[in-house]
C-alpha cells in the first residue's frame, strides 16, 4: 500500500457527528453531578467518621488487649512461681526421710530412722538406700 | 444585521462564571469535532459519544483553571486524548487482571472477493483504533483532522521531528495491519 493512498483513505474516513440531542445530554449530566454532590459529600463525611470511629474504637481496642496481656502474663508468671513453690513443698514433703540401713535377713530389716532421732536435722547418712523401702 | 458570534474565548470568559448558556453553545460548536475525533480514536460510535459529553463536563470543570490560548479545540482534543488514555490504561489493568475470562472477539467482516469502500472504512478504522495511543494520536490529528506538524508538535509537547517520526510509524503499522486485506483479502473470511 503506497502512502498516498493510506493517507486518502484516513482522509476519507466518514466524519462522525454528535448524535441529535448531545448537547441536552451533556447539559443534563452537568445538572445531575451538580445536584448529587451534596449526597456524597455528606455519604464521604459519614463514611469518613464511621471509618475514624472504627480506627479509633481499634486503636483503644488495640491498648485494651495490650494491657489485658500484659496483665495475664504478670498473672502467669505469678501462677508459674507458685507452681513451682508448691512442687518443691510437695517433694519435701513426699520425700522419706533418710534412713540408714543397719543389715537384716530375708524377714527383718534393720534401720535407723533419722526422721525419729532428735536434732537429726540436716543430718544425712553416708550410705543412702532409700529406693529399699 | 448580522450578529457576530461570539469566539470561543468569550463563551470561556462566561462559562468561567457558570454561564451555562454560554457552556451550550460552546459544546454546540464542538461537539461533532470532538465526537468525531473521539471515534477515530476508538472506533467505537456509542464510547465516542460517552467520550465527548465526558470531554465537556470536563472542560465545564475546568473553566475556571482555563487559560485561552486561541485554540479551544485543541484543549478539547487534548482532554478527549487523555480520557482515552485512562479507559485504555483501566482496560488492559482489567485484562492483567481477569486474564481467564474469554475475550470477546471482534467479529470478522464477512466479504465478497472485491473490497468494498464501506468495509474498508471499518477495517481502516478499527486498525487505528488498535495503534497504540502515542501513534494514533498525531496520526489522526494530522492525517484526520488535517492538523500540522507544528502544531500537533505544542500541543503534544515534543519536537516536531518526534511528531513525523509517529506519524510514520502509525503509517507504518497501519499497513502491516492492513496489508492482508489491500493484497487480494488472503485472510478474509468468506461466507458460505
Amino acid at each position: 500500500m503506497e502512502d498516498h493512498r493510506l493517507g486518502d483513505l484516513l482522509r476519507e474516513l466518514p466524519r462522525e457527528r454528535a448524535r441529535p440531542g448531545f448537547t441536552a445530554r451533556v447539559l443534563n449530566r452537568l445538572e445531575s453531578a451538580e445536584r448529587q454532590p451534596a449526597i456524597p459529600r455528606l455519604a464521604l463525611a459519614g463514611a469518613m467518621a464511621a471509618f475514624l470511629a472504627v480506627g479509633a474504637s481499634v486503636l483503644v481496642d488495640a491498648r485494651k488487649e495490650a494491657a489485658e496481656a500484659a496483665q495475664a502474663r504478670q498473672a502467669l508468671r505469678q501462677i508459674r512461681a507458685e507452681h513451682l513453690r508448691l512442687a518443691q513443698e510437695v517433694r519435701d514433703l513426699s520425700a522419706p526421710p533418710p534412713v540408714v540401713y543397719l543389715g537384716g535377713n530375708e524377714k527383718v530389716d534393720l534401720v535407723l530412722d533419722l526422721g525419729k532421732v532428735d536434732g537429726s536435722e540436716g543430718a544425712t547418712p553416708v550410705v543412702y538406700h532409700g529406693e529399699t523401702f | 444585521m448580522v450578529l457576530e458570534q461570539p469566539s470561543d474565548a468569550e463563551l470561556m470568559t462566561r462559562v468561567r462564571r457558570g454561564d451555562q448558556d454560554a457552556f451550550a453553545e460552546l459544546v454546540d460548536r464542538h461537539k461533532d469535532a470532538v465526537v468525531s475525533y473521539a471515534a477515530r480514536l476508538t472506533a467505537d460510535r456509542d464510547r465516542a459519544e460517552d467520550l465527548a459529553q465526558e470531554t465537556f463536563l470536563r472542560l465545564f470543570r475546568a473553566a475556571r483553571d482555563y487559560t485561552e490560548q486561541g485554540y479551544l479545540r485543541a484543549f478539547l482534543f487534548r482532554i478527549a486524548t487523555n480520557l482515552v488514555r485512562s479507559e485504555e490504561r483501566r482496560a488492559k489493568r482489567l485484562r492483567l487482571l481477569t486474564p481467564f475470562l474469554p475475550r470477546q472477539e471482534h467479529a470478522e467482516p464477512a466479504a465478497p472477493s472485491g473490497m468494498l469502500r464501506r468495509e474498508m472504512h471499518r477495517e481502516l478504522a478499527a486498525a487505528v483504533a488498535k495503534l497504540p495511543l502515542r501513534y494514533r494520536v498525531p496520526l489522526v490529528l494530522h492525517e484526520i483532522e488535517g492538523w500540522s506538524y507544528v502544531d500537533i508538535a505544542q500541543e503534544m509537547g515534543c519536537r516536531e521531528g518526534t511528531v513525523k517520526s509517529r506519524v510514520h510509524r502509525g503509517r507504518l503499522q497501519l499497513k502491516a495491519k492492513l496489508e492482508p486485506y489491500w493484497n487480494g483479502g488472503a485472510t478474509w473470511k468468506t461466507t458460505g
